[in-house]
């Protein structure tokens, strides 16, 4: 009986981080590079009172015994790197990534992180930064007299100069890609971070070994799919409701269990 | 008159039994690749005669929770736009390799490691026919009879296994079965880029244990009404 509750409590916990993780997803409908994210979710482990294959009888075996599960439980928040939709901006600092791989950028505190937002921007320097200031890694500095720039789909930098007509190159945009990017952690800011389950960086030019082509004057959206995540609330919110039942079931066979025993 | 109190219990438990289990089933609605526990009872005597060999005890009444097994009909599929997600078409198990040997499931939410392996989401090699499968390219390919690619190169076929009787395998936490007697699958097909869910059915999931619960009342009233047959019998003997 106290099984049931239990059990039923952690259906209900479960739809409601399914919940949560797809209000996030609807809350970065909006922002540019945000990669959608699913819970996926496990059962629990199971109570065996009679084992599957222990003797019955002399010669008899239980065909398929009885195993009580314990519950589900969320086993991973997976992030989904499906390609966003793109914009055209015509802004010559929106970059956006064709394909496998991150831009590098550089944190305050030192450590490389990735992300695929990629709406960059100068800073007084005019060296090449996040929305949030930080600069990409390795550096691209734009000289101040600098009256156009085109970059590459190979992630080349090129300047034209003030009085000049020949553009100039002053830099190469590297990406990084990862084996597993599923296994990246989320730091918040649109920027993902290397962990032990992601593997190493492996760094290179834009197009080659896997990495997506650099594609200037565009952006990536969120892969965020309103429709789809309206649907899974709705499944969240019914299995959640279905769970709650289950709960006031048990709890009237407690009840009435204890009322057995009258006056 | 005591007897009867004690086949009343025997119901209720057995309910609150079954009652757990059902519950458990709904709380993996949304697990993928789970399959629901099914439960079957039978009553005391038949049970007490297997025990005792070529001698049946009579006793009767009472009722007691059997066995389980799994309920094998595929759940619902969910397209995704993610290439490792893989569905099993048709009859067949997916094996991982656990710490503690081979297990089967039919959650195909896969992913790479660390080291472009192929795991599932516990981390748990998937097998091939060879063994573990490496995609060092990031770029996973499966056809419908399970040849998986590496971009473009070939690397080894799914291992997809089925059970002639799958009343022998036991499930364990993380939508995996363990069990014996597998043999290569040959009837399925497999679908990337989707994966299968839970096959617990929430309306039938609740019915049965509404349908359990009026058991159980039953039950209650059952033991309540010996127990007032009891007591008058007492007060009256005792005048």
């Amino acid at each position: 009986m106290m099984r049931a509750l239990w059990s039923a409590a952690s259906g209900m916990m479960a739809q409601q981080l399914n919940v949560d993780t797809i209000a996030n997803n609807l809350a970065n409908v909006n922002t540019a590079g945000f990669k959608r994210q699913r819970v996926d979710f496990q059962d629990l482990m199971y109570q065996a009172t009679k084992l599957p294959g222990s003797p019955a009888a002399s010669g008899v075996e239980v065909p398929t015994g009885i195993q009580v599960g314990l519950g589900a439980r969320a086993a991973a928040t997976t992030k989904i790197f499906a390609q966003g939709t793109f914009q055209n901006t015509g802004n010559s600092l929106d970059l956006c990534i064709e394909g496998d791989g991150f831009f590098q950028v550089l944190r305050p505190n030192g450590d490389v992180a990735y992300t695929r937002a990629g709406a960059f921007k100068l800073d007084s320097n005019g060296n090449l930064v996040t929305s949030d200031g930080c600069p990409l890694e390795p550096p691209i500095t734009i000289p101040t007299d600098a009256e156009s720039i085109s970059i590459g789909g190979d992630g080349t930098v090129a300047v034209i100069l003030a009085g000049n007509t020949t553009p100039q190159e002053i830099g190469q945009i590297t990406l990084a890609r990862f084996a597993n990017p599923a296994g990246l952690l989320n730091l918040g800011h649109s920027l993902y971070g290397a962990t032990a389950a992601s593997g190493a960086a492996q760094t290179g030019t834009p197009g080659d070994g896997g990495l997506g082509q650099v594609a200037q004057g565009v952006l990536e959206l969120s892969n965020v799919e309103v429709v789809e995540e309206m649907v899974n609330m709705i499944t969240a919110q019914r299995a959640y409701e279905a769970n709650s039942q289950a709960i006031k079931i048990a709890d009237d066979m407690l009840q009435l269990a204890n009322n057995v025993r009258r006056g | 008159m005591l007897r009867g109190l004690y086949t009343a219990a025997s119901g209720i438990q057995a309910q609150t039994a079954k009652n757990d289990i059902y519950v458990a089933n709904l709380a993996n609605i949304s697990s993928a690749g789970y399959r629901r526990s099914q439960v079957s009872q039978e009553s005391f005597p038949q049970s007490l005669a297997a025990l005792d060999n070529g001698a049946p005890i009579q006793l009767r009444g009472g009722v007691t929770v059997s066995s389980g097994g799994l309920d094998l009909t595929p759940g619902p599929i969910t397209q995704t736009a993610n290439d490792f997600d893989l569905t099993i078409v048709g009859s067949g198990f997916f094996c991982v390799r656990t710490p503690a040997g081979i297990a089967f499931t039919r959650n195909g939410q896969f992913q790479l490691d660390a080291d472009s392996v192929l795991v599932n989401r516990d981390g748990y090699p998937v097998l091939g026919v060879k063994g573990i499968i490496r995609i060092a390219s990031g770029k996973l390919k499966v056809d419908e009879q399970g040849q998986a690619w590496d971009g473009d190169k070939p690397v080894d076929a799914l291992r997809i296994v089925d059970f002639s009787d799958g009343a022998n395998l036991s499930k364990q936490a993380g939508s995996l079965l363990v069990g014996t007697g597998s043999r290569p699958a040959d009837d399925y097909t497999i679908v990337q880029g989707a994966f299968e869910g839970s096959n617990v059915n929430a309306l039938l999931e609740l019915q049965r244990m509404m349908n359990g619960f009026r058991l159980y009342e039953a039950n209650v009233r059952a033991l309540q009404m010996q127990d007032d047959s009891i007591e008058t019998l007492l007060s009256q003997a005792l005048g």
